[in-house]
């Protein structure tokens, strides 16, 4: 039995451990740009930091909650026109357009999650599907706020606090400070009440209900935080390629996010990050390959399935969060 | 414990793989002094294959005749290929890549609206001639300095449709069925502008999801409740085969016209006898009589053993202009892009170009019809 000196002290020290990691990491992160790395291995960067956006948040419903959504796309979509339409049209800066953004799909998830969170499984993944299709037509025939097929051209690049942001360094530390809100957030929330409920709500529906778990309450949050977050990278996409039209969001586009959380391994936020980058940069490192690139792109994810089921990182538990974890119960049990 | 070692054998497989990317990448770099390099940027896998097949085709073809020749500055022409798969990130990867590259000198890409414009930002960035051969959406000049094409946008086509339903063919009360794309939509605008300024009459206006939509029986019922002279289609060959087909199901018998859009020998195979008739214009039509389009159809015909399309017959003639400015301007991008602009009066398959000022091209066109199950020239 330790005592409570010991036990706040090993806290104490598991804290320092991992604010340590978080600086060394940060501090990586914050130096990529000082390489002088070629202006297309920042892009594939920055698509990739896009892309991990993208992936964390549909972790969150796919890999933590367990509810399989066809439709991220969606909401990538709806925050990158929420953003150009505000851009273009009211001239409204980054700072204001993002986050609009982001509560455009966060309110258009809500507003979906409340009659459809009710089913389950293959249902819901219909419904998400149907609802990226209807997203995806709205958008080619709302010729009035979208120009439909003709698409926004010369999207405004952002502006943040009179600082503009054009060259691909200073996107880089755009996408960095967003993976970073959007990653931070998210782990607050899995770690969280919130997460707790999420995650038992995929392991046993049911014993959660009977626990007490207002199950579809849980279920609308985790889709709304996830189409925040879609927003967001939408909004950011949006900004940066200075293009956008219906073409750019179709079914493709969810089925690549989900591949990644795939990969990565469903439930792990750093399985997301690892995913999203093989996925984004494989397509571009396989280019030499020709004709075979695509099926070669394929064959990395067939070959991943029966050997690693789980994902690269799925059901890997770092020594930390195992340490800690372990805190928990040791203060659960005294 | 085995199956940690599968995992770690598989996980080396793949860095190497994708290490040797970079590796035969950066290896390829430096050394070519003497070599010139143009890029073609266009979908080579996907949906589109088909296009970018055509790109490549026929600009390996003109590269050829341009090395046989001599070369451009005295050096090898080189051409590299770049897959964007049609997709609007794709490309722009693709278009950052080749910005970065010194060597390359040029663009000629990409094939649609969506990869061009979404690519053009950054090759306006760059500073790099983007040459598409193909891309009629009208904003995408305006995107930049660097943005040139070899098609008539929908500005120039439609009008010259507009004459050929309303004069030539003397059919007034038109209708009109168009694809929902920025294509669709330019020209269906453009039509009915000059056929009205013309004296024609709009009696119906309908439109489709392209690649989606199959069946037109209600869109062409409603046509025929308004009792139109002629059926003016601005839709590519696929739809206006089962548009034909269905319209002569339905016991229709109504005159079709339509735009370049439609020049393709499977749309005489797809819809047969429901396409006699049929009249269009056309920015290039292998009958040709004139020396140029005539020896570019031979050459073809004898590498590829098939005649070419239209799409091949433009990404030659744009790699020909390209490889022209770059003989003037020397191995500098910018000087390029002015030499480029400069163009007038070049001789090519399609008929004599002229960049006008905001890098779009005026060209003629001829109108051709199908007649006994041929494409012939009308006019």
């Amino acid at each position: 039995m330790e005592t409570t000196v010991e036990h706040v002290n090993k806290k104490k020290k598991i804290i320092k451990r991992r604010s340590m990691i978080y600086v060394g990491v940060l501090a990586g992160l914050l130096i990529i740009p000082l390489l002088s790395l070629n202006n297309f291995t920042m892009r594939m960067v920055i698509m990739a930091g896009t892309y991990m956006i993208l992936a964390m948040s549909l972790n969150l419903i796919t890999g933590y909650t367990g509810q399989l959504s066809l439709g991220h796309a969606a909401f990538y979509a709806i925050g990158a026109y929420t953003s150009a339409i505000l851009s273009m049209r009211f001239g409204w800066s980054f700072l204001i357009t993002a986050p609009a953004a982001a509560l455009m799909a966060a309110l258009v998830a809500l507003l979906l999650g409340i009659p459809t969170l009710k089913l389950q499984g293959a249902y819901l993944a219909i419904v998400t599907l149907g609802f990226s299709e209807i997203v995806r037509i709205v958008a080619l025939n709302w010729m009035g706020l979208t120009r439909g097929p003709m698409g926004i051209p010369g999207i405004a690049r952002p502006e943040v606090l009179g600082y503009r942001i054009a060259s691909n360094t200073q996107y880089y530390y755009l996408i960095l400070a967003l993976v970073i809100i959007t990653y931070m957030s998210l782990y607050r929330i899995i770690n969280s009440r919130l997460g707790r409920a999420f995650i038992a709500i995929r392991e046993d529906d049911l014993a959660a209900q009977s626990m007490g778990v207002d199950i579809l309450k849980y279920k609308i949050l985790s889709f709304t935080i996830a189409a925040f977050f879609a927003g967001l990278a939408g909004s950011f996409y949006a900004h940066y390629v200075t293009y956008i039209d219906p073409q750019s969001f179709t079914f493709n586009e969810s089925i690549q996010v989900l591949s990644m959380v795939v990969l990565g391994g469903m439930g792990s936020m750093p399985g997301a990050i690892i995913g999203s980058v093989i996925l984004t940069w494989a397509p571009e490192m396989l280019r030499f390959l020709e004709d075979y690139r695509m099926i070669m792109y394929g064959a990395i994810l067939i070959v991943m399935m029966p050997i690693r089921p789980q994902g690269i990182l799925g059901g890997i538990r770092f020594k930390l969060d195992k340490e800690e974890e372990n805190q928990h119960e040791a203060v659960g049990s005294e | 414990m085995k199956k940690v070692f599968v995992f770690s054998l598989l996980m080396m497989v793949v860095l190497s793989v994708l290490l040797a990317g970079c590796s035969t990448e950066t290896a390829a770099a430096p050394d070519a002094t003497e070599e010139i390099t143009i890029a073609v940027a266009a979908p080579l896998s996907g949906d589109y294959a088909q296009y970018g097949n055509a790109f490549r085709r026929a600009t390996e073809l003109k590269a050829e005749e341009i090395n046989a020749a001599g070369g451009i500055l005295g050096k090898e022409l080189k051409l590299t290929f770049l897959d964007d798969r049609n997709d609007a990130r794709e490309a722009t990867n693709v278009a950052q890549r080749l910005v970065g590259d010194k060597k390359v000198l040029g663009v000629i890409g990409h094939f649609s609206s969506t990869a061009s414009l979404a690519a053009s930002s950054v090759y306006e960035e760059g500073g790099l001639v983007q040459l598409s051969p193909t891309t009629s959406h009208p904003d995408f000049t305006k995107q930049g300095q660097y943005m040139f094409r070899n098609i008539n946008t929908q500005a120039v086509e439609a009008p010259i449709a507009a004459d050929m339903v309303v004069n030539l063919m003397d059919k007034k009360r038109i209708a009109v069925i168009y694809i929902n794309n920025d294509w669709g939509i330019t020209a269906r605008d453009h039509f009915v502008e000059a056929a009205e300024a013309l004296g024609g009459e709009i009696v119906a206006e309908e439109t489709f999801i392209g690649g989606q939509t199959q069946d037109f029986t209600s869109t062409l019922t409603s046509i025929h409740s308004k009792n139109p002279d002629i059926i003016f289609l601005g839709t590519f060959y696929a739809e206006t085969g089962m548009i034909a087909q269905q319209m002569k199901q339905l016991g229709y018998d109504y005159p079709l016209a339509g735009l370049s859009s439609l020049y393709n020998e499977e749309l005489i195979k797809l819809a047969g006898d429901a396409v006699e008739g049929l009249y269009m214009t056309s920015n290039f039509f292998p009958g040709d009589e004139r020396p140029a389009a005539k020896e570019f159809v031979d050459k073809f015909r004898d590498a590829h053993g098939q005649v070419p399309n239209q799409f091949a017959a433009v990404a030659y003639e744009s790699l020909g202009m390209l490889a022209g400015a770059i003989e003037t301007a020397g191995e500098d991008r910018a000087a390029i892009r002015n030499e480029l602009a400069k163009i007038a009066d070049y001789e090519g398959v399609t008929g004599s170009i002229t960049f006008s000022k905001d890098r779009d091209v005026i060209k003629e066109m001829s109108i051709i019809k199908i007649q006994n199950g041929e494409f012939v020239i009308a006019q």
